[in-house]
């Protein structure tokens, strides 16, 4: 059998084909699946009521939603009403880049590309004048903390030629620091007061607001709220409020809420939490303050991500569905504008969160002074749970109130005992397993307020011991309607001699 | 012959509770339990009570010498009140199953700088023998018994491996004593 010499270029060409297209076929990653049932019901801890059964969408509902694009944000520029007017001129010129379109073959386009989803907004909405004068009056209003010339909670988002949008819900619009001198750390503990803004731009709106609206309006933010915040099969107190909450009350609740701290869907008004540094996120057994969801690799923080970024609204909580119809009936896939990020876009959004590095520490005591703090630290049984390398033993703690059932001891690390701290948002809440996880010390110099709900300002008031005082000013998140408030529990360190407490709090703040 | 197997029988059992309880016996008036771990470098003192027991000891009389000994887990005292709440937990001594940490003499021998004893001791049902030297002084009728041992609490269900809690933990004792019987 003979081949022409054409027949030989065309089976080579044939060949070459099948073997780069073959090779480009071939995944580059080994990407976990994000909605895989029996991966989440491990990676759930259940609700601190076990009779409540938490069951999500199923992995065809979720795959049927479509995928969000990542495009390319920019800055929000603090600057003249003249020169942000070129500014957006400037953006209207730009045509959108969608930053996925291209796979990315290496770690680090995969870091890079992480970065632009911890960037990238899930919400969207037109720009205006109007937005820009309003951002620069609620900065003020609402003591936003703002880095050089930036707002750098929201973005500006071109998804199509000359239209400029502005983009929010964003992962670094909570995980981003604005630190004193102006600079900002990426993934940090925010300093975005979202609900003190909400708060006072809600009492703007209902100052303005005729009175016959207001019964309108009382509903609206309730039912919204309700969404957000309600657990039905909770008969406490600031479960059962929610069901007849006005707007005004809402408000007053919102203001109360200091830039580190955030009223979570599935927290609550008097039970909000602290928002968590995602630095060494690599190393953390438990993700939330409670525990809620395991970390047992990347596929979790990219469940974590899916979960938080709007679908734990469609779990189902024993047939409440925060986000369903009337609360009991899930919407059609991709009704209501809902959107997933894609596997691609989750695990690059993992790979960045674990590439997070601390900033350079400015701080610098004497040696013995941080020698001393150590000894303190170690002295005072600190080192038990704060166990170094990661200054956490990864364990979660029961609160008081809650006994953990015999299976517990198997399935996740407990250890075993209270720090009796408040227990409400480990009881009360949608995100409360009757747990609060230890956290790590690592990178405290620049974190603050401290505690599940951020009640203490710094480390300082920490082991302030009046702060177990009745008559206690909280200088971190005051409840509202509180005049005073007792900080109670991790009763530690608070017995030491000043000069041992100003070495200990030396020796955190190089952690 | 009735009478003298009753008599016999009597003998026997005066012999028998001889055999056992012919040494000297001992009420324990006051103990001192202090035990130390290392955590992260330091060491950790701390202390167990509510020690109970019999004493059964004659320092020419060894092999019918014995002691058992219980001590209440849930005394237990380190100096932070958190900690001993934790350490009473079902991680530690589990004090709600397991009240008691018990230790019953084996055998008792003369060593060179006083006494040796193979124990048996029991916490949470583990059970393992150890070694406890042992002085003893005697003055008329008081007594000091003095000592220390070291165990590994992971032979007991004592917490688990830890990057920075040591798993050897030294015990010290002291028991002083009144002579009951001879």
């Amino acid at each position: 059998m003979k081949y022409s010499r054409l027949s030989i270029i065309r089976i080579c060409i044939l060949i070459g084909a099948i073997f780069i297209l073959g090779f480009q076929l071939k995944p580059a990653f080994d990407i976990p699946k994000t909605w895989d049932l029996a991966e989440i019901e491990q990676f759930l801890l259940p609700t601190a009521d076990s009779t409540i059964t938490v069951t999500p969408i199923s992995e065809s509902y979720y795959y049927s939603i479509p995928e969000m694009k990542v495009y390319k944000s920019y800055p929000i520029r603090l600057t003249g009403l003249e020169e942000n007017r070129k500014y957006i001129d400037s953006l209207k010129a730009l045509n959108p880049v969608d930053y996925f379109q291209n796979e990315p073959r290496t770690e680090e386009d995969l870091v890079r590309l992480g970065e632009e989803v911890f960037n990238a907004p899930i919400g969207l909405f037109d720009y205006s004048e109007e937005f820009f004068k309003e951002l620069n009056e609620s900065i003020k209003s609402a003591e936003i903390p703002v880095s050089k010339n930036t707002f750098p909670y929201y973005t500006y988002v071109v998804d199509e030629k000359s239209k400029v949008k502005v983009g929010v819900f964003s992962c670094a619009m909570c995980h981003t620091r604005v630190m004193p001198d102006g600079s900002t750390i990426k993934g940090a503990q925010g300093t975005f007061p979202m609900d003190r803004r909400d708060g006072v731009a809600g009492e703007i709106f209902l100052k303005s607001l005729s009175k016959d609206k207001l019964a309108e309006t009382d509903k609206n933010v309730r039912t919204g709220r309700i969404a957000l915040h309600k657990a039905p099969w909770i008969s406490h107190s600031s479960q059962m409020e929610l069901d007849t909450i006005s707007a005004a009350r809402i408000i007053a609740y919102l203001k109360a809420i200091p830039p580190g701290v955030m009223l979570r869907h599935g927290s609550n008004f008097n039970q909000p939490t602290n928002i968590p540094d995602l630095i060494g996120i690599k190393d953390r057994k438990y993700l939330d303050y409670t525990g809620l969801m395991m970390h047992r690799n990347i596929g979790d923080i990219m469940r974590y991500a899916a979960f938080n970024q709007g679908f734990d609204f469609l779990n189902s909580y024993g047939g409440f569905i925060p986000g369903g119809i009337d609360f009991k009936t899930l919407p059609k896939p991709g009704e209501e504008g809902l959107q997933r990020y894609s596997e691609m876009q989750l695990f690059a959004l993992g790979k960045y969160l674990y590439s997070l590095k601390p900033p350079k520490n400015p701080n610098s005591f004497p040696a013995e002074m941080v020698k001393k703090g150590e000894l303190v630290f170690k002295r005072e049984g600190c080192v038990t749970c704060h166990t170094p390398p990661l200054y956490t033993n990864n364990k979660l703690t029961p609160v008081d109130g809650f006994t953990p059932p015999a299976s517990h001891y198997k399935a996740y690390d407990i250890f075993d005992i209270s720090v009796e701290t408040n227990p409400e948002l480990a009881l009360y809440t949608r995100r409360g397993t009757g747990y609060y996880k230890v956290p790590s010390l690592l990178g405290v110099w620049y974190r603050g307020p401290f505690g599940h709900s951020g009640n203490v300002a710094t480390l300082e008031d920490w082991l302030d011991k009046r702060r177990l005082d009745e008559d206690y000013v909280p200088t971190g998140f005051k409840p509202a309607f509180a005049k005073t408030m007792a900080v109670k529990g991790h009763e530690f360190g608070l017995e030491i001699s000043k000069e041992e407490k100003a070495a200990l709090i030396a020796f955190l703040k190089t952690l | 012959m009735k009478t003298t197997f009753m008599i016999g029988l009597v003998m026997l059992f005066a012999l028998s509770t001889n055999w056992v309880f012919g040494q000297d016996s001992w009420k324990i008036d006051s103990t001192q339990i202090v035990f130390h771990i290392s955590n992260a470098g330091l060491d950790v003192e701390g202390t167990i009570s509510g020690i109970s027991g019999n004493l059964k000891f004659s320092k020419n009389k060894l092999d019918k010498s014995f002691f058992a000994i219980e001590a209440k887990a849930g005394t237990i005292q380190t100096g932070i009140k958190l900690r001993d709440k934790h350490l009473k937990k079902q991680d530690y001594f589990d004090v709600e199953r397991y009240p008691s940490i018990k230790i019953e003499s084996k055998k008792i021998i003369k060593s060179k700088d006083g006494f040796e004893s193979v124990c048996a001791i029991t916490i949470k049902e583990q059970t393992k023998d150890i070694v406890i030297p042992f002085t003893f002084i005697q003055t008329n009728k008081k007594a000091e018994f003095k000592g220390s041992c070291s165990l590994n609490r992971l032979d007991f269900g004592l917490g688990e491996k830890s990057l920075v809690l040591s798993e050897t933990v030294k015990i010290d004792f002291w028991i002083s004593a009144s002579l009951v019987t001879n």
